[in-house]
């Protein structure tokens, strides 16, 4: 294998194991959903997007640790950027978190979909 | 995606957001219009990213790597080989495609405007504002990235830019439900960069971030405006789903809900339709300004003649609030002070200060967006 055949595996395995608990997920909500296990152990979607989430963030630190200023850049006008997204979210929560109740969408998944997959690949 | 600096990092970024985005379209598992929304965003984005993938590899049969640095030092210079110079011509109208389903411009207008709709109102207001400035900037290094092979679609985003206000304005013209009004006034608004972006000119660039900026705080203003609608008429009466938000419940809002939220309301449509001193006015100058510093007189003359259409629909709303008779007879919801609306007072008030300051951060803020685009990494 060469460095290239490296580096598309290296890309594809978050989304491959991202992919794999969904299944994972969907094959406990099948057969376990009646059971006292499935009461008992926290076993949701916000806990298998939690942990896909923290691997496609361990697979990118990684390879931008690896690879730095290879795949990433760090200036400070990406900080600059980045900083204004950041501002732009929190003025945006008040908006946001009025609509959520006001249609009564009265789960926490929604804000973490919000936070940790929409926000963070900016 | 501000930091990337590959196509395949890029791709997974996009792919990332996208999944999120399908979630949040489809939240109301009980809502056959979420569903339909987040199904048809599904399918929209999908075939787009094949695309996206395929004429990646096309860059790379071409160049030999999908790293931005070498990109572009590989096409300072045009090939002698014209199929290869076709080739990555096509590649890029894709990449830019892909941008602008993301986006929501046109062609795309009408798909965009329908998942905007159907998916839940937070949803919405995510969809609609957050992720422009990262596609925005990527969009601008992708076109700068190419060097040579980008002055030959500068016509291509202009027309582009171009179609999206002339349609945006025309939709909006129509439409009776507020938050498909909203929805195609901020597809109208969004072609005002991608012409700039056309131009392809380095020292037009900082006008696409400061016009983004300030869209972004505007879209925050209409959003809230919606939905202080729904609680200053009381959301008993008016349901998202079985009685949506129209246009005609602003009749006589004066009269039900008080003259300072009209001032209000005034404030935020006087904005957005770009009249002076306000905030939106300096958004749409700026870009006329550019036009014309780069001689595209004819796509200037034409621009302000769209936003002179989009005013008529702007003013009609004024007008509603204050000269029509009320639908509502009494005052439903005098109490909009709840203790859950803290922070959506916070966002709406700062916003607010923000846009009606504009005139006192204006040259700081073009210095600090002039900043960004000469430091655009790659």
């Amino acid at each position: 294998m060469t460095i290239n055949n490296y580096l598309s595996f290296f890309y594809l395995l978050p989304e491959i194991f991202l992919s794999l608990s969904i299944l994972f997920y969907l094959f406990l909500i099948s057969f376990f959903k009646q059971s006292p296990l499935y009461q008992k152990i926290f076993f949701n979607t916000v806990f298998y997007s939690l942990l896909g989430t923290l691997i496609i963030i361990f697979f990118l630190g990684a390879s931008e640790v690896c690879f730095s200023n290879f795949f990433f850049y760090h200036t400070y006008t990406t900080f600059v950027l980045k900083a204004l997204i950041l501002t732009f979210s929190i003025l945006a929560l008040g908006p946001i978190i009025q609509g959520y109740i006001l249609q009564k969408l009265n789960s926490p998944e929604f804000f973490f979909f919000f936070f940790v997959r929409y926000c963070l690949p900016c | 995606m501000f930091s990337c600096g590959d196509f395949l990092i890029l791709y997974l970024l996009i792919e990332l957001q996208g999944l999120c985005f399908i979630v949040l379209a489809t939240f109301r598992k009980n809502s056959y219009f979420s569903i339909q929304s987040g199904l048809k965003y599904f399918v929209l984005t999908s075939i787009f990213s094949g695309f996206f993938v395929f004429f990646l590899s096309f860059v790379y049969f071409c160049l030999g790597s999908l790293n931005f640095q070498h990109i572009h030092l590989l096409l300072l210079f045009p090939f002698e080989d014209e199929g290869i110079n076709w080739l990555l011509r096509i590649s890029l109208i894709v990449i830019c495609l892909v941008f602008l389903v993301k986006i929501g411009t046109f062609p795309f207008h009408s798909w965009i405007a329908d998942i905007y709709e159907g998916a839940p109102l937070s949803s919405t207001i995510i969809f609609s504002y957050l992720p422009k400035l990262a596609l925005f900037d990527v969009l601008i290094r992708i076109i700068k990235i190419f060097g040579y092979v980008s002055k030959d679609i500068e016509f291509l985003l202009v027309f582009i830019g171009l179609s999206s206000v002339l349609i945006g304005s025309f939709l909006a013209f129509n439409q009776e439900r507020l938050k498909k009004f909203l929805i195609y006034s901020s597809i109208s608004l969004t072609g005002f960069p991608l012409i700039v972006l056309g131009l392809n000119n380095e020292e037009s660039i900082y006008s696409i971030y400061f016009f983004i900026i300030f869209y972004t705080l505007l879209s925050i203003l209409s959003w809230s405006s919606y939905i202080l609608c729904y609680k200053l008429l009381g959301n008993k009466e008016i349901d998202e789903d079985t009685k949506p938000l129209q246009i005609t419940d602003f009749a006589g809002f004066r009269v039900t809900c008080g003259t300072f939220w009209s001032l209000f309301y005034i404030f935020i449509f006087f904005s957005v339709a770009g009249l002076p001193p306000l905030a939106g006015f300096f958004l749409k100058f700026l870009i006329v300004f550019e036009l014309i510093k780069n001689s595209f007189f004819s796509v200037g003359i034409f621009l302000i003649f769209f936003s002179t259409i989009s005013i008529y629909y702007y003013i009609k709303l004024i007008k509603l609030i204050f000269f029509e008779k009320p639908h509502f007879t009494k005052h439903l919801n005098n109490n909009v002070f709840e203790s859950d609306s803290d922070l959506f007072y916070l966002s709406t008030s700062t916003s607010f200060i923000l846009i009606l300051n504009s005139l006192f951060f204006f040259n700081p803020l073009i210095a600090f967006c002039k900043f960004i685009s000469i430091n655009i990494p790659f």
